[in-house]
């Protein structure tokens, strides 16, 4: 899952080098932090946030199908 | 490939290229590249003009969007874990995805919404590659069409029950591509209007019954 976000982010971004994502494992949730360039972040949130929502609802499908629970943070 | 002729006229470089390549006119695209006909001198001066033809591209097969957008919906079905095949096409410029043998519903989600995030990250993408806004449409399991089939039906029932107690209607908050359909369904209607009020997510349809000459519709039996 952290993979995916990766993928999403760097392909959204103008500075893809910068993306991190760091997935931190709990027992039954996982947060995923992803952290982008400064003037990345408006790419990765979008217009009233429906990007970060979208890459959230996104990552929930995947935590179904996984069985796994993962939770999504932009680190600012 | 690239190719170059030099002759006196546009016309006639143009017929060289023809014949050389065994193609037709229409087959090829062509740039003058040196230089503009000198027709209007006739046999004066010796100008020549240089033309550059290529072949044209199939606009279908060529289409770098849709050959991307396929590529990046498929990373992210298989990045969610549910591999999928995605057949595309254009259509006036937009570009149709469809995800084909999901069969969980997994990726339509709760009222689409899964599908419609997939469709905005999608689109993000390839209008981020592409330096220009492409419109994306993903579908799964012909999930729009039953989506639009039963908007319709809903705005028709509601459009009804608008005339038959002369009160607003109001329906839930919807999308602007939802409300789009409602408001179509019901265009035609001369028993009822339509309007969206609210902002942002809030938007929602209000079926308002017409009144006819000061007279209430519901007054008038017909």
């Amino acid at each position: 899952m952290k993979e995916l976000i990766e993928y999403i982010a760097k392909a959204l971004v103008d500075n893809p080098d910068e993306v991190k994502v760091n997935e931190i494992e709990g027992e039954r949730t996982s947060v995923i932090e992803l952290s982008v360039a400064k003037e990345d972040l408006g790419k990765v949130i979008g217009k009233q946030g429906r990007t970060a929502r979208s890459i959230r609802t996104i990552l929930s499908a995947a935590s179904t199908k996984n069985n796994k629970r993962a939770v999504l943070e932009i680190i600012e | 490939m690239l190719i170059e002729k030099e002759a006196r006229s546009v016309d006639e470089a143009i017929e060289e290229i023809c014949k050389e390549l065994g193609k037709r006119k229409e087959e090829l695209e062509f740039e003058v590249i040196e230089g503009k006909s000198r027709r209007f001198f006739g046999f004066m001066g010796n100008k020549r003009v240089k033309v550059q033809a290529q072949l044209k591209v199939p606009q279908e097969a060529g289409d770098e969007g849709l050959t991307y957008a396929k590529m990046v919906l498929e990373r992210i079905t298989l990045g969610i874990n549910v591999p999928a095949q995605v057949e595309g096409r254009v259509e006036e410029g937009r570009i149709y995805l469809n995800i084909k043998g999901d069969g969980s519903g997994l990726l339509i989600g709760r009222h689409g919404q899964t599908l419609d995030a997939i469709q905005h990250i999608v689109g993000r993408i390839v209008g981020k590659r592409l330096r220009e806004k492409r419109i994306v449409v993903v579908d799964t399991e012909e999930y729009r069409e039953r989506k639009r089939e039963t908007l319709e039906r809903l705005a028709r029932r509601m459009g009804e029950k608008a005339k038959s107690t002369g009160r607003v209607v109001s329906l839930q908050p919807m999308n602007p591509r939802d409300r789009r359909i409602v408001h179509l369904a019901l265009k035609d209607d001369r028993g009822v209007e339509t309007r969206s009020e609210g902002e942002g997510e809030l938007r929602s349809i209000k079926i308002i019954p017409r009144t006819r000459g000061g007279k209430e519709m519901f007054h008038v039996k017909h």
